[in-house]
């Protein structure tokens, strides 16, 4: 049991005060502190990086119903480091003057696909993901078909525009 | 002289004495060292030691590695080459930290199967168990956080997968995944946030915990073994009969407490007869560390290759059965499988001194916990296994 009987109406009052000032404080304290530090900690990863058009060979290098992969070189800033990354796309040729260039991630964790001539599949390693030579998912746990990639003919030269979209989700989100 | 030496010896006798009052460890030294047991507790309770044992030497270790590591990209790689070729003695210190990692790993599963078996999360220690529960988290976040900063080819696409995999929760996994790699891909800014949790956060917040959870030990006592426990009711003649003999009066409230104390009465004190238990055990760990290190060494692959596409990662073998587990669910269910069943078993791990409300402790009588406890050590077991032949 406590001793509550010494207190008088106002001192009790006071206390109820010196209580409420007591997590007011407290709670002006850890905002002040934990706006800026999860900010800092949150907030610079919501941006996203811009893309351009980057080289992935000579026309010539790819023959029409034959994926094969091509390594472009994207610049990219990583933290406080400026990059050039290599990444993988594989383009397959579909006639003379059409392609389709999908990103060399697979959708469902981003590990790295290839093709495989023997199956005519694209297979992933990671969790057994399979898609066809359109991209279309035959087996496996990919939620989506492989993510496909702008590109465009300049003289001679196949330029594709590189963008890395979210894993493991049924729709293609740019990131 | 011999004289001297005797006023010599006083001397020092007040020196401690002194110490021991200004300092007031005499009465830590009593409430910890000279505490009293209770009958029947012995090699199984030293689990709990070892653990702290290793953690001591993951710190130890750890700090020395720090000496010598960058957490950036271009360095990281290089740098851990430097200490396992360049550094006296790095390659032992790398060795002892990264077979250390999967030591506790494996106390921590042994600590909570002995806890588990003896029923040692009941009354009065839940919140010494849920504590526990959140120290194996920490455990998994050190090793997870940990397997990348070597930054080799195993370090950057288990990653990879494993930032992954929250990206495929409805509505929050696109920002858990940007979160955790500090943008929407691994690099430097992974690398960092990483490093800083791994050094920095988990150690704070695991030392913490411990500190609390080792308060919780001291302050109501480890649990009696259930067989001395339960002395006298007789066992049952067959498993799962909770029937034959009435339950008991003392499992939880004053009875509880009046029991706990006659145990201690004539059990022995930590100091010298546990300690010693526990001290062997913490040299067996560190033997077993050692000899791992020696028949194995320690791994570095190839420097990470983000363009690489002939790697298989595979992430350290404790979370070879989650990597598993996400094959049993298609490509539409993966959230299920990754953000929604693990979460559930932990709440179940988290939760179960408060929906299990059996009075019994020995596993005899507890059927349905002994059932679920196998069949949970059978699936991770029959997955991890699975995982490392695939």
């Amino acid at each position: 049991m406590r001793n509550t009987a010494a207190r008088t109406g106002d001192d009790l009052g006071r206390r109820t005060l010196l209580t409420y000032g007591i997590f007011a404080i407290g709670g002006l304290i850890a905002a002040a502190i934990g706006i800026p530090a999860i900010g800092s900690f949150v907030l610079p990863t919501l941006r996203s990086g811009k893309t351009n058009f980057v080289p992935a060979g000579t026309t010539n290098d790819f023959a029409v119903g034959q994926p094969k992969k091509s390594e472009v070189t994207v610049t990219k800033r990583d933290g406080w480091l400026e990059l050039r990354q290599k990444k993988s796309v594989w383009v397959v040729r579909k006639s003379n003057t059409d392609f389709t260039v999908f990103n060399g991630t697979c959708v469902h964790l981003g590990c790295a696909f290839s093709w495989q001539p023997g199956q005519s599949e694209f297979i992933c390693p990671c969790h057994g993901g399979r898609y066809s030579i359109d991209g279309k998912v035959l087996g496996g746990p990919p939620p989506r078909p492989l993510d496909t990639l702008n590109w465009r003919i300049d003289g001679n030269n196949l330029l594709v525009e590189y963008q890395d979209y979210r894993q493991g989700v049924p729709s293609k989100e740019a990131v | 002289m011999a004289s001297s030496r005797q006023s010599q010896a006083d001397r020092l006798r007040a020196t401690g004495a002194w110490l021991a009052e200004r300092s007031g460890a005499l009465p830590v030294w009593n409430a910890i060292f000279a505490r009293k047991m209770p009958v029947g507790v012995g090699i199984w309770y030293s689990f709990g030691f070892s653990l702290i044992f290793c953690f001591t030497l993951q710190a130890v270790t750890g700090i020395f590695l720090a000496v010598y590591y960058v957490p950036t990209p271009d360095y990281a790689y290089a740098s851990i080459q430097y200490i396992m070729l360049e550094v006296p003695f790095g390659a032992v210190v790398r060795g002892l930290h990264h077979w250390g990692a999967s030591a506790m790993v494996v106390l921590t599963f042994i600590h909570m199967a002995v806890a588990f078996v003896y029923g040692a999360y009941k009354f009065p220690r839940e919140l010494t168990w849920m504590v526990g529960v959140v120290l194996l988290v920490l455990v998994l976040a050190f090793g997870f956080t940990g397997y990348l900063l070597p930054w080799d080819e195993k370090a950057y696409w288990a990653t990879q997968v494993g930032t992954a995999i929250p990206g495929t929760l409805p509505v929050l996994g696109d920002i858990a995944v940007r979160v955790m790699r500090g943008g929407t891909e691994l690099g430097a800014l992974t690398l960092s946030r990483f490093f800083s949790f791994h050094v920095l956060l988990l150690p704070a917040l695991l030392g913490g915990l411990v500190l609390v959870h080792l308060f919780l030990v001291v302050y109501h006592g480890v649990s009696a073994p259930p067989h001395i426990w339960e002395r006298g009711i007789p066992l049952p003649k067959r498993f799962f009969d909770t029937k034959s003999v009435p339950a008991p009066s003392f499992s939880r409230g004053q009875e509880y407490h009046d029991r706990y104390a006659e145990l201690k009465k004539d059990g022995k004190t930590f100091w010298p007869y546990n300690t010693f238990e526990d001290m062997l055990l913490a040299v067996l760990a560190l033997f077993a560390i050692y000899g791992m290190f020696m028949l194995f060494g320690v791994p570095l692959e190839a420097k990470a290759d983000p363009t690489n596409t002939a790697y298989i990662p595979r992430p350290d073998w404790y979370f070879l059965f989650l990597f598993e587990l996400l094959k049993y669910f298609p490509g539409s269910l993966e959230w299920v499988g990754a953000g929604v069943l693990p979460p559930l078993a932990l709440f179940a791990l988290l939760f179960l001194p408060l929906y299990d409300r059996s009075p019994w402790r020995s596993i005899r009588r507890r059927p349905l916990a002994l059932i679920l406890g196998i069949l949970a050590v059978v699936v991770i077991a029959f997955l991890t296994y699975q995982g490392a032949i695939s």
